[in-house]
């Protein structure tokens, strides 16, 4: 029987399992809740009894600092041999000729357009549309219901909550959060925060 | 002690305006890092109580103008930050390290100036003085030595420490409803936190609330005597602005960024660097990593206060940098936002009949400046 670990924490863990549950009825899934201590960092003990004969892998959490400690945790299981195909849930459009990186999350509802890229380790959530040939770059978090418009790009580890609307062929740089709905109406550059409790952005300036 | 500062003080937009030629005008004001001047044509644009000022790198020479075009006053850079050279967007005026206009398109087809008048053409120029990585200008005609301003000690520590702040920068801007006093004045309150701040800061820090003794007994002869001369006046003023090792951290949380970065010393207390009359600079983890609060006022009743946050200079680059800074700005914002909500209620409650503070011994740094303030307000001495 084939199985599939589902590594993580907080609801996007239990969305994950439920989705895994719906789209691959056969698998036998094993919930793997991890915690965190003070500075963040993950009690990594749950994972020792991960065998690799044939499982798969899949790690679910939310964007938290800046969706880097997705990525990781990503990169450890990773690290362990695990495969980690993406997870289309049901009701999710994903165009022939689009292309899912691994660990990618599709929710129900959403619509991949003809040509989109979404890197590895993404979340679309339900009911997000990317539009045709738009590029989305790994470990970036695209809220329910963000609209992305055709030829655009979204940076690695960007944020986009609830509300955003990036118009066709704009660009959202890399690690930006864009808490604010609304419609973009210019590029927004990499380490921008566009944060619901300030009235300007907030930016990131040098290295 | 009875305060003397009435609600006028908080809410006049007229004494707003005295203020900024008698305190502010005179004095050298912190407009930004020179980390984000780094590179020919880098600049940084500040309202500087309501002067428009530009600093900008020319070929490694920092300079502040008025950032105002001489043709027709369009703002020569308009962003907060950026690399652009010191051109017009309007009609393509461009100006050189010296702020005198180095290219007129089509001066000669359209302009016609006479000789005489375009020889005059230069940008008005602000003093500038770099400590260490912090930039500051002066918007006076006839600048004081920055050394009148701060102590060579002050200086020597805000060398120091800007000496160790990284060249990554994180900025952001609270547009607040409050007079510019409330925020030094609570800055040197250090019996708030355990109040204001009891499920935050406090919680991480116990600020001792010291009764300075020589400092009560200074401050009431203040008072009494009053400042005598300019010499007396700059002498008090060195003492206002201070700084370094606060208070003991309760407990300092090992984050595995703080292995990447070259900390500030070694103690793991909280450092506190208050800079008179509008800076104040902090670092609540030991020196990993640094805010730096910039009071700006913009009318009686609001200051914008722009942060940043600095971790100390980074052993190499890596790739959470940034998520550690907007880490410490949503860590922070409780606090700020703690402050913040409480000087706006005093802001908003003050009116005409308002009684003043009663301010207890524990206030006499804030009771010494107060004195040293009136006393500049009602024309004792000049700056």
């Amino acid at each position: 029987m084939p199985c599939k670990y589902v590594v993580g924490l907080g609801p996007e863990l239990d969305w994950a399992l439920a989705a895994w549950a719906e789209v691959a009825p056969t698998l036998t899934l094993h919930k793997l809740v991890l915690h965190q201590d003070t500075s963040y960092a993950f009690d990594l003990s749950v994972l020792d009894g991960m065998l690799t004969d044939g499982a798969t892998a899949f790690v679910a959490m939310g964007p938290q600092f800046l969706n880097f400690r997705r990525f990781e945790l990503m990169g450890i299981v990773k690290s362990l041999g695990f495969k980690m195909p993406p997870l289309v849930c049901p009701g999710a459009v994903v165009t022939a000729t689009a292309k899912l990186g691994e660990n990618s999350f599709i929710g129900a509802g959403a619509l991949v357009g003809v040509g989109a890229e979404i890197g590895f380790n993404c979340v679309v959530g339900a009911g997000a549309h990317i539009g045709a040939g738009t590029k989305i770059g790994h470990s970036a978090w695209l809220a329910p219901g963000v609209l992305v418009g055709s030829a655009c790009t979204v940076g690695a580890h960007a944020t986009l909550d609830m509300g955003v609307l990036v118009p066709d062929g704009l660009h959202v740089g890399k690690q930006c959060v864009l808490q604010k709905p609304g419609r973009l109406v210019a590029d927004v550059a990499a380490k921008t925060f566009h944060l619901a409790s300030f009235a300007d952005p907030v930016v990131v300036y040098g290295s | 002690m009875k305060s003397r500062l009435t609600a006028e003080a908080y809410q006049s937009e007229d004494w707003f305006v005295r203020e900024r030629e008698l305190l502010f005008k005179p004095l050298w004001q912190f407009v930004g890092l020179q980390s984000m001047l780094a590179q020919h044509h880098a600049f940084i644009t500040r309202s500087v109580w309501g002067v428009p000022v530009v600093v900008q790198n020319f070929h490694g020479e920092l300079q502040a103008f008025e950032n105002l075009c001489l043709h027709r006053q369009n703002p020569l850079q308009t962003a907060p930050q950026g690399v652009r050279p010191l051109v017009c967007s309007y009609h393509g005026w461009g100006y050189g390290g010296d702020g005198r206009v180095t290219n007129i398109p089509f001066e000669a087809e359209v302009y016609r100036y006479p000789e005489a008048e375009r020889a005059c053409l230069r940008l008005r120029r602000f003093a500038l003085e770099v400590v260490g990585g912090l930039v500051f200008v002066n918007l006076s005609d006839m600048p004081l030595p920055i050394a009148d301003q701060f102590s060579l000690e002050m200086l020597e520590s805000l060398r120091s420490v800007s000496m160790a702040f990284d060249g990554e920068i994180l900025q952001a801007t609270f547009h607040t409803q409050l007079n510019w006093k409330l925020a030094y004045e609570n800055l040197r309150d250090s019996h708030h936190p355990r109040y204001v701040h009891a499920q935050s800061l406090y919680q991480k820090v116990k600020f001792p609330v010291v009764l300075d003794e020589p400092g009560i007994a200074a401050s009431r002869h203040l008072r009494q005597q009053g400042v005598h001369s300019r010499d007396e006046a700059l002498s008090w003023l060195r003492g206002f602005s201070n700084g370094g090792l606060n208070a003991p951290m309760e407990e300092l949380v090992p984050y595995p960024w703080h292995a990447k970065v070259e900390r500030y010393g070694d103690q793991d207390w909280y450092y506190n660097w208050l800079v008179f009359p509008n800076l104040h600079m902090a670092s609540g983890n030991g020196g990993y990593s640094f805010i730096i609060e910039h009071h700006i006022p913009v009318s009686a009743g609001r200051t914008d206060v722009v942060v940043h946050y600095v971790t100390a200079k980074k052993k190499a680059k890596y790739a959470v940098s940034a998520a550690v800074l907007l880490a410490h700005l949503q860590g922070a914002e409780t606090v700020l936002r703690e402050d913040f909500g409480l000087m706006e209620r005093i802001q908003t409650g003050l009116h005409a009949q308002a009684p003043t503070a009663v301010l207890g011994d524990f206030e006499s740094s804030n009771q010494t400046i107060e004195h040293w303030y009136l006393d500049l307000m009602g024309g004792r001495f000049a700056l």
